[in-house]
């Protein structure tokens, strides 16, 4: 693990491997010791792929203090997971996987020499990890999509994709909880709510989850409260 | 009902307090006063709690009217305020009569003026917070900046009080001033995040030359424009950004994060500017040329508590003129 300044208030920890669920599962364990230890010192914890930004309050917890902690866990975590103490949730998402949802559909069988049936059935056969959170509130960064589906990001991204829309780039995926702008190819819509401020947490997914995606028809879509 | 009604509004009005806490792991920004100092002591001088939600006035001035008697007070950057026409000063608490009409002109210096009202703007809390963040939709006014018609409630009033005309004054020399527009800004930041991945051709064009803030720069980012930053790194996984954090996308042009920033992002982040710099950065205008210069830990430390003191004694000493009735 490596420690970085992230400001005065805040330390980066980085993992040394390369980003896996066992990298997710040690930084969401090194998170929760952390945030167990200093319930009011820490006022927000956020993953990255495969790092950990901590910012604290200097009135609560001193930088040396926090980074002390941070040191006495340091190795010890990744037995931890290996130890099952992280056990990730799995979601299912409903997906109506379509050209009148997902309009790059056969843009991506085109460029990955698949039928777009071949398409949904390798994206909706791959368990997905649950890397991270940001870009929207809800967004969800997921992986890692086949290699076969590795698409680069649109060149122009687009003003604005449907709430709901399933999208590709790289050999990630990801649903956008809200109308916003996206440079991602779009294969179909979830018609379930992503994100959801009366709900506690407000996003459906949570980083470390197992989420994988089941195709639905478009009756099937409707009938979910997905809207066209 | 009791509160302000939007009569006219500019660039961008929002309903802004000091943001929110907590969330950044679920993807939802801090938002809050780009300079929530000037916030601050807009509250104080009505003997509001710090917490308390105002108005952020980007620039171009707004419009209110008022539907009761009330007590604001107007602080950042300097604008031009009237009550039915007559021009009052800023840094004070005013008292303003049922039917007024309130006009904030064009910011002079500096880009965000506060108004804060005594009892504060009462829109509904979200996630503890009534920062308004246009991009999520989420704060203030359904989540969307001001615009004309609007009715922004205020609670907290004292519906006997009369108004009257204003009786404390405060030194405008006192607040934080903006910086002034041939000055180059000295944006002073503490290394980290990626700094030590980078190249080190990259730390030196970094400091070595002067930027000029970019038209573009608005509540998620101030864009600076200068020879551009090679970091040497190509691909790198997502991670959190900080408030404050100087990232370089891939044309070299770096962008100080602000307020309203995406919570994660892919490009190199080579450090945090402080606090006190971050605001003065904020409060700039289009074309101020500035410049980057690291510090160690000790230094910036330094730097900020000295700096925090010295705001808490004016907050302090505003204190003393707001929170009793003349």
């Amino acid at each position: 693990m490596q420690c970085s300044h992230a400001g005065l208030t805040g330390i980066r920890l980085s993992h040394d491997d390369s980003p896996s669920p066992a990298v997710t599962a040690s930084l969401i364990a090194l998170r929760d010791r952390l945030n167990s230890k200093f319930p009011k010192g820490l006022t927000d914890c956020v993953l990255g792929y495969r790092t950990l930004t901590v910012f604290f309050d200097p009135a609560e917890l001193s930088r040396e203090t926090l980074l002390g902690a941070i040191s006495d866990l340091d190795g010890k975590l990744d037995v931890a997971s290996n130890n099952s103490e992280y056990s990730s949730r799995t979601i299912e998402l409903p997906v109506w996987y379509a050209e009148e949802s997902g309009q790059d559909l056969s843009t991506v069988a085109k460029r990955s020499g698949l039928s777009v049936a071949a398409v949904i059935e390798l994206h909706s056969s791959t368990a997905y990890n649950a890397y991270a959170t940001g870009f929207a509130p809800g967004f969800c960064y997921l992986g890692e999509v086949s290699e076969q589906l590795e698409m680069p990001r649109l060149g122009t991204p687009r003003r604005a994709v449907p709430p709901g829309s399933v999208a590709i780039a790289d050999r990630q995926t990801a649903v956008y909880p809200s109308r916003s702008p996206g440079g991602w190819h779009l294969l179909g819509r979830c018609p379930l709510p992503l994100f959801d401020l009366e709900q506690t947490p407000p996003g459906l997914i949570s980083v470390g989850d197992q989420v994988s995606f089941k195709p639905i028809s478009r009756d099937e879509f409707l009938s979910m409260g997905g809207r066209l | 009902m009791t509160g302000l009604r939007v009569v006219k509004t500019g660039l961008l009005a929002t309903v802004q307090d000091l943001g929110r806490v907590g969330y950044l792991g679920h993807g939802i920004t801090a938002g809050g006063a780009l300079d929530a100092f000037s916030l601050r002591c807009a509250n104080r001088l009505l003997g509001n709690a710090d917490h308390v939600a105002g108005l952020e006035i980007a620039l171009t001035g707004l419009t209110l009217e008022a539907t009761c008697n009330l007590q604001l007070a107007l602080c950042g950057a300097s604008a031009t305020l009237s009550i039915n026409g007559e021009e009052q000063f800023m840094d004070q608490a005013l008292w303003v009569s049922a039917g007024s009409t309130i006009t904030i002109g064009r910011a002079l210096t500096g880009t965000y003026s506060y108004l804060a009202i005594k009892g504060g703007v009462s829109t509904p809390q979200v996630l503890g917070s009534r920062s308004t963040v246009v991009r999520e939709g989420i704060g203030g006014l359904n989540g969307q900046a001001l615009k004309p018609g609007d009715f922004l409630p205020i609670t907290g009033l004292d519906n006997s009080a009369t108004a009257q005309s204003p009786t404390r004054h405060w030194q405008r020399q006192l607040q934080a001033k903006p910086a002034a527009q041939n000055d180059i800004l000295r944006l002073r930041f503490l290394p980290g995040l990626h700094y030590d991945d980078v190249i080190q051709t990259c730390r030196d064009t970094l400091c070595a030359q002067t930027f000029t803030l970019s038209g573009a720069a608005n509540r998620m980012a101030a864009p600076l424009i200068g020879n551009p930053v090679d970091t040497g790194l190509t691909k790198l996984w997502s991670e959190p950004t900080c408030l404050g954090s100087i990232q370089i996308p891939p044309d070299g042009q770096p962008l100080v994060l602000l307020n309203d920033r995406q919570t994660m992002g892919g490009y190199p982040q080579l450090g945090v500017i402080i606090p006190l710099d971050r605001v003065r950065l904020g409060q700039a205008r289009p074309g101020h040329k500035v410049r980057l210069e690291a510090m160690t830990l000790a230094a910036a430390e330094q730097v900020v508590w000295l700096h925090e003191h010295y705001e808490e004694t004016h907050l302090k000493a505003l204190d003393r003129l707001g929170g009793t009735s003349p």
